[in-house]
């Protein structure tokens, strides 16, 4: 066989790449893993907010366009376990709904080629591998799921329940957040979460993709893993519609891999800025492009943090306990979806050094970050064919216009509404008592759609098991499948696909060809 | 009320090691430990709460021998001071085991050579993960193996300086540390930046201290029980006095809890240990538990330790600075025909001690710490303290801790300090040390108690020691310690390797006592 050759390529190690070589790995085919960037040290700097959220430590330098050909950097992360390294690992099923056809305000949310149904025992084969902390059936719109978490959920803290009780009290059925966090056992030195939400964890106890889908399998003989290697492209065979070699940049020099299936796993944006870089004299427009769709309907979520400060102080330590889900579909007021509200991880003065001053005068950033309660709003953008990721240059431009913002602000306004009527009205400072941010182009963490799937070749790129419709050696699995963006948070979604398509490539692909 | 075969009190280098050693034996074990696991959280990393507010050391107060209140620079918690240490694992050198002839008096030899701990010795330098190399200290005892892991590369700036001293014919070596890496194991995972290693504890469990390499092995097994929690207040004996019958212990809400054991193995530290056989006093035992001799609490070593921080005009970013010992001094130098001792690198002094330092040495000056942070080179200087039976821990009328302790052979410290600072005006000189040259710096106290030793010494002897060789009590037919109590005397390196290689070598003896 010749060298570099493997049974199974896989490009991007994070949500939907890790999870897929923790399927994969155990058949014993011989896997080889790109990953773009190194393993995250452990060291202090894991924990020290000015280096993590100001410096940008962990994050590329790598700059990206927006539609103006304005450069920005995006949030994003290039390292074994991909942008699982530094989320918050709320680990959320898409409602069953989601799967379906809803009209926003906006426009229309397109249906799904898959239904709930089809994913949901690799919801939970996921929601185990990863980990999570959570209560069934207390969330409202939770889709249908009889068996239990594999861990309780997480006890909230004082200040966190007061609220949790005001908000029950006021009407809303707040309910505990699926968080993905290792749960220690009886001799295990306890762990506190302080600096968990945005930041790598030296203690390895987060259920991220490096954790949970790589190391574990760095022993096995059967798995090669390249380091801090940059994919370029894909080069196609001559006589069928394959993947013949992908081409990557390591240590400066150009390196090349062949393999029987290759899975595209490098986060909806990057994988589609691959496929329109691989495009040839078969590919004109891109690999696995016939459809026109490759890099089209980018969604990243209407995301919003906010901050309300209270008289009470908050010393909380892990604040992102739990999560509203009453305006998901609709309100008393509005007949469409608003959408989702959660509980971040404790603010830290340090964040706000840079935006805050302008905020409320006399009030110190330290005061600010002792009172404050910190919620992440996130409704749902639509799929729009020139929100885009285009490749000019060889530069990644990224096109966005918001939309369906109407939900949204809908949303900011029945939270301020709940916490000036419910029991903390009393503790809230009355004037000026909010910050928020709606979080910019750069925040590219819920990043989707961008590859996506479905029945029909010439509206869509990927089959039901992410598979091109086109090039058939090529899987995409990470958010770029997704039709619609739901309005909870992606991952949990990822990873149960890579389940489910590595189920479908053990049982179907590779074992054929062997 | 369960009976167990093995009580250990403690979970430090001596006691976790010591219930690894005897876990697989089968036998039921139960650990005992006054503190809690510490929690692995942010401030493990924040100087200001390692250093400054002490958050993780014990908030008791002892006190000197004027009977003033002082801090003890001791952490009670599972792993005890190991989770602190900066895990510096050194074998003591071969003429440490006989007698020597200091400035301050003889160091008297031990009842066991070298030879006698050599074995156990290289197993836990294994089990420790230590990293070094032999054959480059000059003062290095044979070895029967090689180190299994590599040293630690030498950061540029320490490369430098290592080289220096090359050039001035010394033999740096690399410190031998204990940590688990990355490169350790066949498996990849992610690196390990040590840039807050040396007096913090490792929220990533690299460190290899008691709890994570020795402890957490033995509780794997079914027939080991920790409880944490539990300080241990006094151990009963039978009429006779020949054999501890209960340990108890008070609980943080203050309940009692009585535990009973074949075989009670002490390891709370030398000073708790010497404290605990104290306040243990009954009848059969008129002046405290096993202390026939009078010894107990007596020939209480510090070291004499102190730390040097030269101010360079160069850069020095080290992450990890902990990385090389000199040892050319211990034995005697050209102008001194007795041992000074042992200078080693050390982690970096956190901002808040060395601010109150440079306001020490020139108050008129404004440094801004960071700045010296980013050029300082920070030296840990070791000499020899002496037994000294007037040296030694009691129980004040309060019921506290006192340590009578009174500094001795200061004469080798002294000159073990004007030696460094002698060899760095002759390095770096052309940007270097000797041009604006400032050190900082201080000597430990008394309440600088990590090095802690010699309180129940081990001897042939029973009128003169408290242990015998095999650590047991002469006194009491059941009673071990396995922390630094044993020592006869203090050499000039870090005791933590041969507190753990005689816990192995005293857990030998148990297995074979019991016919395992």
């Amino acid at each position: 066989m010749a060298k570099n050759h493997y049974d199974i390529i896989i490009v991007g190690t994070g949500a939907g790449g890790g999870t897929l070589l923790h399927k994969l790995a155990a058949t014993g085919k011989r896997i080889l893993v790109i990953e773009k960037g190194g393993y995250i040290p452990k060291e202090k700097e894991n924990w020290d907010t000015k280096e993590v959220f100001i410096k940008g430590r962990y994050k590329t330098k790598e700059a990206w366009y927006d539609k103006n050909g304005d450069a920005f950097v995006p949030g994003q992360h290039y390292c074994v376990g991909g942008n699982t390294k530094v989320y918050g690992a709320a680990l959320f099923r898409l409602r069953e709904e989601d799967f379906g056809e809803i009209v926003h305000h906006g426009g229309v949310s397109p249906a799904w080629p898959i239904s709930y149904t089809d994913l949901k025992d690799f919801y939970q084969e996921a929601e185990n591998l990863y980990h999570v902390n959570g209560e069934r059936g207390s969330d409202p719109t939770e889709p249908n799921e009889v068996r239990p978490y594999s861990h309780s959920a997480i006890t909230h803290e004082p200040r966190i329940q007061k609220l949790y009780d005001d908000f029950t009290d006021f009407g809303l059925k707040p309910f505990p957040l699926p968080i993905g966090v290792k749960k220690l056992e009886s001799n295990d030195s306890e762990l506190v979460l302080d600096r968990f939400d945005g930041y790598p964890d030296p203690t390895e106890s987060k259920g991220d993709s490096h954790v949970v889908g790589v190391k574990p399998n760095t022993t096995r003989e059967n798995v090669t893993i390249w380091t801090n290697c940059d994919v370029q492209r894909f080069e196609t065979s001559e006589v069928k519609n394959k993947i013949s070699k992908v081409v990557a940049i390591k240590d400066g020099q150009e390196i090349s891999a062949t393999a029987d299936v290759y899975c595209l796993c490098a986060g909806a944006i990057n994988s589609a800025a691959i496929l329109l870089k691989s495009k040839n004299d078969k590919h004109p427009n891109g690999l696995a492009n016939g459809s026109d769709q490759v890099g089209r309907n980018y969604m990243c979520h209407n995301n919003t943090a906010m901050l309300a400060l209270s008289i009470k102080p908050n010393p909380t330590i892990f604040g992102k306990t739990f999560a509203i889900n009453d305006y998901y579909f609709s309100s008393d007021d509005f007949e469409f979806p608003l959408g989702h509200i959660q509980m971040l991880g404790k603010s830290d003065p340090v964040m706000f050094e840079e935006e805050a001053p302008s905020f409320a005068p006399g009030i110190t950033l330290k005061y600010l970050a002792e009172h404050a309660l910190d919620f992440w709003l996130t409704s749902e953008d639509l799929p729009d064919r020139n929100n885009r990721v285009v490749i000019e240059d060889d530069k990644l431009h990224l096109h966005y216009t918001e939309n369906n913002l109407e939900g949204h602000h809908r949303l900011e306004k029945k939270l301020k509404y709940a916490l000036e009527h419910a029991g903390c009205k009393k503790h809230l400072i009355p004037n000026h008592i909010y910050l928020d941010k709606k979080i910019p182009i750069g925040g590219v963490a819920h990043q989707c759609g961008t590859v996506v799937m479905g029945n029909d070749p010439e509206t869509s790129v990927l089959n039901n098991y992410c598979q091109s419709h086109e090039v058939e050696n090529l899987f995409v699995v990470d958010g770029g499948f997704f039709p619609s963006s739901a309005a909870v948070n992606p991952a949990l979604t990822i990873m149960a696909m890579a389940l489910r398509v590595g189920d479908f490539i053990n049982k179907n692909i590779v074992q054929s060809e062997i | 009320m369960s009976k167990y075969d093995y009580i250990i009190v403690g979970t430090g280098a001596g006691g976790a090691t010591m219930a690894y050693k005897l876990a697989k034996s089968g036998k039921k074990i139960l650990v005992l430990e006054r503190g809690d696991f510490l929690p692995r959280e942010t401030d493990n990393w924040n100087p200001k709460a390692v250093f400054t507010d002490g958050k993780y050391r014990t908030t008791e107060k002892w006190v000197d021998k004027e009977e003033k209140e002082f801090e003890p620079f001791t952490h009670y918690c599972v792993g005890g001071n190991t989770k602190m240490y900066g895990s510096a694992l050194l074998r003591m050198r071969e003429s440490d085991f006989s007698d020597v002839k200091h400035y301050g008096g003889i160091s008297p030899s031990w009842p066991i050579t070298y030879d006698d701990l050599e074995p156990y010795y290289t197993i836990a330098e294994k089990l420790y993960h230590v990293h070094g190399k032999r054959g480059v200290d000059p003062t290095d005892p044979p070895a029967s193996s090689d180190y299994l892991y590599s040293p630690l590369k030498l950061e540029p700036r320490m490369k430098e300086i290592y080289k220096s001293f090359q050039d001035l014919g010394l033999n740096p070596s690399p410190l031998p540390i204990g940590v688990k890496l990355a490169k350790d194991e066949k498996i990849r995972k992610s690196k390990i930046n040590l840039s807050l290693f040396d007096g913090y504890p490792d929220p990533t469990e690299s460190k290899a201290d008691a709890h994570v390499i020795a402890l957490n092995k033995a509780l794997k097994h079914k027939n080991v029980e920790l409880k944490t929690n539990r300080t241990v207040i006094k151990l009963n004996t039978n009429e006779n006095g020949d054999k501890v019958t209960e340990v108890v212990c008070l609980t943080p809400s203050g309940k009692t809890k009585i535990y009973t054991g074949e075989t009670i193995v002490v390891s709370c530290g030398a000073i708790n240990s010497a404290a605990l056989l104290l306040k243990s006093k009954n009848k059969s035992h008129p002046n405290g538990l096993a202390n026939s001799s009078g010894m107990v609490g007596r020939n209480l070593m510090l070291h004499n330790n102190g730390t040097v921080v030269a101010i360079s005009e160069k850069e020095n970013n080290s992450k990890f600075q902990k990385a090389f010992i000199i040892s050319d001094f211990y034995h005697n130098a050209q102008d001194s025909k007795y041992p000074l001792g042992s200078i080693q690198l050390m982690g970096k002094t956190d901002p808040d001690t060395l601010r109150s330092e440079l306001e020490e040495i020139n108050p008129d000056k404004k440094w801004d710490v960071d700045d010296v942070a980013n050029h300082s080179i920070d030296f840990f200087i070791t000499a020899e303290d002496l037994p000294d039976p007037n040296n030694r821990v009691t129980i004040s009328d309060t019921g506290q801790i006192k340590l009578d302790y009174t500094q001795n052979n200061l004469e080798a410290y002294t000159r073990l300090r004007k030696k460094l600072i002698g060899l760095l005006e002759h390095i770096d000189c052309e940007e270097g040390f000797c041009k604006d040259t400032a050190y900082a710096g201080f000597k430990l106290g008394v309440s600088g108690v990590s090095h802690q030793n010699g309180t129940c010494r081990f001897g042939v002897d029973a009128t003169s020691s408290v242990l015998d060789i095999n650590c047991k009590s002469h006194d009491v037919d059941n009673l071990y310690i396995v922390d630094s109590s044993f020592f006869c005397s203090s050499s000039a390196v870090n005791p933590s390797l041969t507190i753990i290689a005689n816990a192995l070598r005293v857990g030998d003896h148990l297995l074979t006592k019991s016919g395992i």
